[in-house]
């Protein structure tokens, strides 16, 4: 009713001029479709925790330090130098002046507080804010024994990352992988465990028998893995905890490349028979073993889907190393590699969030880490091998199916020395390539669910 | 009223005439200009590009807009502490189970808690500033953080690769876009195309969203925005609310989008203020498929 005559005409002659019709469209609202973005690491604050004494104090500064590393370490964020934090102390435990973050160009501001409670315990307190929304995101409370502040850091770092990105976090994890010493003629492989971020390393067997191929199992503190005790190549079952170790079945020959069943009740493994290996799979409770492929090929490496209805497995039935995908009570498999050249697939594992399946390709020479769809489609290259005699191998996912692990094995001298074996991660978009610090040279990572 | 009749019918005639006749040719200069269009408007990008040396002291500009209201509420909430309290959401209370090796006794006694917990905090927050370490000058902290951000600001690095990365394929999004229909529609809106290019590829620059997102590529999030006459926004709202629900991938989406939108780096937009009638409201629709060509 108020649209004046002239703007009336003025709209009208435009449509005229355009030569186009809208029906039902509000001309007086702007309309603009954004289709381009940019993807660079969220700037964000974390701050000291506030505390009343010194110890909280000391507290409050460790725990936002192991947030701020978990966070800038997955590539989605880059935390601000606290240099150039405005608001600090006890302020902002009333409440943030919002204006003082935008300054410093931080898009979300993480404030907690440390108190130690009477009885002993520590109660760390956080609150994600969105500083351009000025509303908070969400804010917990923590009751830990204090020996226990770093793994409330990673749980806080998963809230956070949750909050900010929609998916699971995955910093209060670990890694169970193969530890390496000694030169390569004379290698002690020994299984090591450390949280995701290096720390609280420790060595779970003495290394007088070699391990390979660790997997983690989704619900136990348990680990699966090839020992070669007494030189007969067999799956094992470790129980981190206690540190009992179990032999997985009575079977009269090679039993290997273990990975459990997505409902940890199950494990599924090869067996070698007569120069042909087959995939089996075992009930933990029952014990019942069933054959799932039959092929006179060698079908190894299988792996679950997360809903373990399916499985993708290695096989040579084609003349090459390629992967197949079949149902997980056997069946007819079908072939999803069908990589350039003689491209050749190996250690295939699906993805926890179900849309990828992440594998090794030998191509030319060259390994790399890579992904595709469970269909085969979509396949990229994500990491590979730099120089000759290097090699990438055995990728391992982050609970929430976004980051991959795998090992990096540079070329040794002709003594077998040198070259160093590292862990690495990288984000499924290809970027954001990171070796994980361990102690010694380290293989065959196997990442563990997130904990609960 | 009978004369606004006349006139519509009058125009509405002249749609059909000119569109029976006219509209062949139209059609063909449109499309010969939409090409043309697009060389301009990548020059107006680039040029629009160095304004980022300039930019610096722009957005402490914006920023001091927005800031005082939140500013003089808190200030004055600062006086009696107690009101901000109830204000700010209580966070949940969850007591953490030590790892379980350390110690595999559950905690369950975090219900007494929540009572006083706060209570605590205010006491403790209230009489005892004597504590307090001595805070570090602000004016000196303001002028380290100014240098910082000149010097090495931590997204500075990253920017470039980014850049890199993007920019061969964003001339071909341009031309994409300029053939789609809703940017033809854009023009009925009365702001030239360059006009609304220059705020597309401001907010574009400011939308950092969650890449690697499962299922990124099929969320489309829909803002509403009213302006003030100086370009900067008065209010965004996202309008998928359902969605935002019971979706954390979307909601990640979608407030990334706002935070576009919200970022002061984006602000003021740069539209025409003599045509604020027609951008007073604004309908953005982010869509990041196109960003997703996996």
């Amino acid at each position: 009713m108020t649209i004046s005559y002239r703007n009336f005409l003025k709209l009208f002659m435009l449509v005229i001029v355009l030569g186009m019709s809208s029906p039902g469209s509000s001309m007086a609202e702007l309309k603009i479709d954004i289709t381009r973005g940019v993807v660079e690491p969220v700037p964000l604050a974390v701050t000291d925790f506030f505390g009343e004494g010194k110890g909280e104090q000391d507290f409050g500064e460790k725990i936002a330090g192991v947030i701020a590393a978990d966070l800038e370490r997955s590539g989605l964020f880059a935390p601000i130098d606290k240099k150039a934090f405005i608001q600090t102390g006890k302020s902002l435990n009333v409440l943030p002046r919002f204006g003082d973050w935008r300054l410093i160009k931080a898009q979300a501001l993480v404030q907690g507080h440390v108190e130690m409670t009477v009885d002993g315990r520590l109660k760390v307190e956080f609150r994600l804010w969105d500083v351009y929304a000025e509303q908070q995101m969400v804010g917990l409370a923590y009751f830990s024994v204090p020996s226990n502040w770093r793994r409330v850091s990673h749980i806080i770092a998963d809230a956070i990352y949750e909050r900010i990105t929609g998916e699971r976090g995955y910093f209060d994890t670990r890694i169970v992988y193969i530890a390496e010493t000694g030169p390569r003629t004379k290698r002690v492989k020994r299984l090591a465990i450390m949280d995701q971020d290096g720390e609280n390393h420790r060595f779970l067997t003495d290394g007088t028998i070699l391990v390979l191929t660790p997997r983690f199992s989704p619900t136990l503190q348990e680990i699966t893995y090839l020992s070669y005790y007494n030189d007969i190549p067999r799956v094992y079952i470790f129980n981190i905890d206690s540190g009992r170790q179990e032999r997985l079945g009575d079977f009269p020959n090679m039993t290997f490349a273990p990975r459990f069943s997505p409902d940890g009740k199950g494990v599924i493994m090869s067996m070698a028979k007569d120069g042909n290996s087959d995939i089996y799979k075992m009930d933990l409770a029952t014990r019942k073993v069933v054959q799932l492929t039959t092929h006179s090929s060698i079908d190894t490496a299988p792996s679950y889907s997360p809903d373990g209805d399916e499985i993708v497995f290695e096989s040579d039935r084609s003349g090459t190393q390629q992967l197949y995908t079949a149902s997980a009570n056997g069946g007819k498999a079908k072939r999803i590699s069908f990589g350039p050249g003689r491209a050749r697939y190996a250690t295939p594992v699906w993805s926890p969030r179900g849309d990828w399946i992440a594998f090794t390709r030998i191509f030319g020479g060259n390994t790399a880490i890579g992904v595709m769809r469970t269909d085969g489609s979509g396949e990229r290259i994500l990491a590979q091998s730099t120089a000759r005699g290097d090699w990438v191998e055995g990728p391992t996912w982050a609970p929430n199916g976004r980051v991959l692990m795998y090992f990096r094995q540079e070329k040794a001298n002709k003594q077998g020395r040198g070259g160093r074996t590292r862990l690495f991660t990288i984000d499924i978009t290809g970027h954001n390539e990171r070796e994980v610090v361990s102690p010694v040279d380290a293989s065959d990572p196997a990442w563990s669910p997130l904990n609960q | 009223m009978r004369r606004y009749v006349s006139y519509s019918v009058f125009f509405h005639l002249g749609v059909v005439v000119l569109a029976y006749f006219g509209l062949p040719s139209f059609r063909d200069t449109m499309n010969s200009v939409v090409p043309v269009s697009v060389e301009i408007l990548t020059v107006a990008e680039v040029t629009n590009v160095p304004t980022k040396t300039a930019k610096p002291p722009k957005p402490p500009k914006p920023a001091e807009k927005p800031a005082p209201p939140p500013l003089a509420p808190e200030t004055a909430s600062n006086t009696p502490p107690a009101p901000p309290e109830p204000e700010t959401p209580k966070p949940d209370e969850v007591a953490i189970l030590p790892a379980p090796e350390s110690r595999p006794k559950p905690q369950v006694k975090q219900k007494p808690k929540p009572e006083d917990a706060p209570e605590n905090k205010k006491t403790s927050a209230q009489p005892k500033p004597k504590k307090k370490p001595a805070p570090p000058d602000p004016f000196a902290s303001v002028l380290k953080t100014l240098e910082d951000l000149k010097s090495a600001p931590p997204d500075e690095k990253q920017e470039p690769k980014e850049k890199e990365r993007t920019q061969p394929t964003f001339e071909e999004q341009m031309a994409d876009a300029l053939e789609t229909k809703t940017r033809r529609q854009d023009l009925g809106a009365n702001l030239t195309i360059s006009e609304i290019d220059l705020v597309r590829q401001q907010i574009a620059r400011c939308w950092n969203l969650p890449a690697g997102a499962k299922d990124a590529h099929e969320m489309i999030v829909d803002l509403s925005v009213l302006m003030n006459p100086d370009g900067t926004v008065s209010s965004a709202r996202i309008e998928n609310q359902a969605q935002m629900a019971f979706d954390p991938f979307f909601r990640a989406m979608a407030e990334s989008a706002l935070r576009a939108v919200l970022n002061p780096a984006c602000s003021p937009l740069k539209l025409p203020p003599e045509k604020y009638e027609n951008w007073k409201e604004m309908s953005l629709q982010f869509n990041p498929k196109e960003m997703f060509g996996l």
